[in-house]
């Protein structure tokens, strides 16, 4: 039993730390971080997202193809749901070939910004942060 | 050699009784039938319905594993998974439920969190822990809080104190464990607050609401010369102060009972009032969309660092009002001798009055999935009182269709009374309003009003129309 408690104490421990250890994913999930000011700042982002097809690139509106809490999230950055949606933009039409998800955010901002960019071909994903 | 020996037999004796030494028996006692009415309360309250769920086809579980082999979540599944999961937390605060029942109350809540990323509180998340700690706690009845407990009677590892004068003691390691992860997660969000954002007191200024309490004392310090960004630098630091000392509060607390010092007793009293006011003060002065999160933090510092003696006494003032109850039930009834036809049919009669209630509160909620699950609920009721005459076990019945009664009760007052199906209503209006449905987004909205408290609903039709 004392070495049940000891291992459920580790991990308790270790995975909250996880969200510290490089490579920031910005994932504040299990991090009992509430209220960080990662969270309030990702709030103040905003979104946009390009899709390329054959000749030409044009900006979708998301509020029509997802709901707002899914729009939060992406916000958040939260790897998973960037890699699904982009992968989700990519079946909805096969002519396109690439999606691009951009954040934005204002000014000294600690959230930073972000690129995720989904090759519907290769499935290939290019993330970049801080884009200027 | 000696000495090493010595002291890692020392520490081996103090980790074992740190983990397995005695607390009160009322805390463990009170803090699983609190939490789970709160918890029931909560879901009902708060929880539902939530029309976001399967929207567009698109979901995202928090684990990648999950995905591809659940189902699309859809409200209706959503609606039926917690209106069920306050069910069964609210019974088995009512009755005591064995083990089983809340390994099923943790395996369920846990996954209607885990299975949509729409759902990300981290509360949520502490909620899953709290409740598979529950499992582990010692299964308690009031009368074993009355006296000593006998160590054959609470199981093997379990020490009681059979000389002790004071409240009723026994071993209950997860209920030390749970409270050192409560000290963990204050540390953890202690640490955040040691970032730029909070030092500066930025965070602070996002999150104060319209409550004019910290803007007064702001005024007052203005008053002194003091800068505004020191004052909120203050507060910020302040908060940094409260979390550490409550983790180390929560480390302490949990030894309390057994500890003969009586510093640690009056510091860890005043952690639980200072833990009280500092989650009261979170929803009084800012404005954060955080649930019941600090209702439960509040409950927690009650039941962990309060006094044990007042904790006794609110136990036994609990068992003096429900010592007449079990009188009245129709299971004793049988062991007070009455005709086993009439005790057969009380029990009957009071499980087709829960099938009824519960099919027709399950109707009346209109939330997604609240008439399945009702009648799961019902079909389940009919089923188990069935059985448990058949097996002769009356009391166990009738405590059970007794509680079903009271939480279907409690569960139609807590939707009803609750803004939740108005505010995502016309949540769902906008969405559909957004995709161009508008027959459904009207839909939406007319349901919106009609659960609006009646102020709003007013408001909302005297608008010129749009």
């Amino acid at each position: 039993m004392s070495l049940a408690i000891g291992a459920y104490l580790l991990w308790q421990v270790a995975l909250p730390l996880s969200y510290y250890v490089p490579p920031d994913t910005g994932d504040e999930r299990f991090a009992w971080r509430m209220f960080s000011a990662r969270f309030l700042y990702n709030n103040t982002c905003t979104l946009s997202t390009f899709e390329r097809a054959a000749t030409s690139t044009r900006q979708i509106t998301l509020e029509p193809i997802l709901h707002v809490g899914w729009l939060v999230a992406l916000k958040h950055g939260r790897p998973a749901v960037v890699e699904k949606f982009l992968q989700s933009r990519c079946a909805a039409d096969p002519s396109v070939t690439e999606v691009r998800l951009e954040r934005r955010c204002g000014a000294g901002s600690a959230a930073g910004a972000f690129s995720s960019t989904l090759n519907c071909a290769t499935r290939a994903v290019d993330n970049r942060r801080e884009i200027r | 050699m000696l000495d090493f020996r010595q002291t890692v037999s020392r520490a081996a004796a103090a980790w074992d009784e740190y983990w397995f030494g005695a607390v009160a028996a009322g805390r463990p006692y009170l803090l699983v039938r609190a939490v789970l009415v709160l918890l029931a309360v909560d879901i009902w309250a708060l929880r539902v319905p939530r029309f976001g769920y399967g929207m567009d086809g698109f979901n995202v579980a928090h684990f990648r594993w999950l995905d591809p082999v659940q189902p699309l979540p859809s409200p209706g599944f959503h609606g039926a998974l917690m209106l069920g999961i306050g069910m069964l937390a609210m019974v088995a605060a009512l009755t005591n439920a064995p083990r089983p029942w809340l390994a099923l109350l943790a395996a369920l809540y846990t996954y209607g969190w885990v299975m949509s990323q729409l759902d990300s509180y981290q509360h949520h998340y502490l909620i899953s822990l709290i409740l598979i700690a529950f499992v582990f706690f010692p299964r308690l009845r009031l009368h074993d809080l009355a006296a000593p407990i006998r160590p054959a009677h609470i199981g093997s590892r379990r020490q009681a104190q059979s000389a002790h004068p004071g409240p009723a003691m026994l071993s209950a390691w997860a209920y030390v464990l749970l409270g050192v992860n409560l000290g963990i997660v204050y540390a953890f969000t202690a640490a955040v607050k040691l970032e730029s954002g909070w030092r500066q007191g930025e965070v602070l200024q996002r999150l104060k609401s319209n409550s004019s309490l910290l803007a007064r004392a702001q005024g007052w310090l203005d008053g002194l010369g003091t800068s505004p960004e020191l004052f909120w630098s203050m507060v910020a630091w302040g908060s940094v102060v409260v979390e550490v000392v409550l983790a180390i509060a929560y480390l302490l607390a949990v030894r309390q009972d057994a500890r003969r010092t009586r510093w640690v007793r009056i510091a860890v009293t005043m952690a639980g009032m200072l833990a009280i006011g500092f989650h009261a003060s979170t929803e009084l002065v800012l404005s954060v969309k955080i649930g019941w999160f600090s209702a439960y933090m509040i409950l927690f510092a009650a039941i962990y660092l309060l006094p044990g003696s007042l904790l006794t006494r609110l136990t036994q003032a609990v068992a003096n009002l429900t010592a007449g109850v079990p009188r009245a039930w129709p299971g004793d009834r049988a062991r007070a001798g009455l005709p086993h036809a009439l005790v057969l049919g009380s029990i009957a009669a009071g499980a087709g009055v829960a099938v009824l209630l519960l099919v027709v509160v399950g109707r009346s909620l209109d939330i997604p999935g609240a008439e399945p699950i009702a009648i799961v609920m019902a079909c389940a009721v009919a089923g188990g009182a069935v059985l448990a005459l058949a097996l002769r076990r009356e009391s166990a019945a009738a405590r059970y269709v007794g509680a079903i009664m009271v939480a279907t009760a409690v569960m139609w007052v807590a939707v009803t009374e609750s803004n939740m199906r108005s505010m995502n209503f016309d949540l769902l209006a906008k969405e559909m309003l957004q995709r161009g449905h508008r027959q459904a987004a009207a839909e939406a909205y007319r349901k919106a009003l009609r659960y609006a408290p009646a102020e709003v609903a007013r408001r909302a039709t005297e608008r010129p129309a749009r």
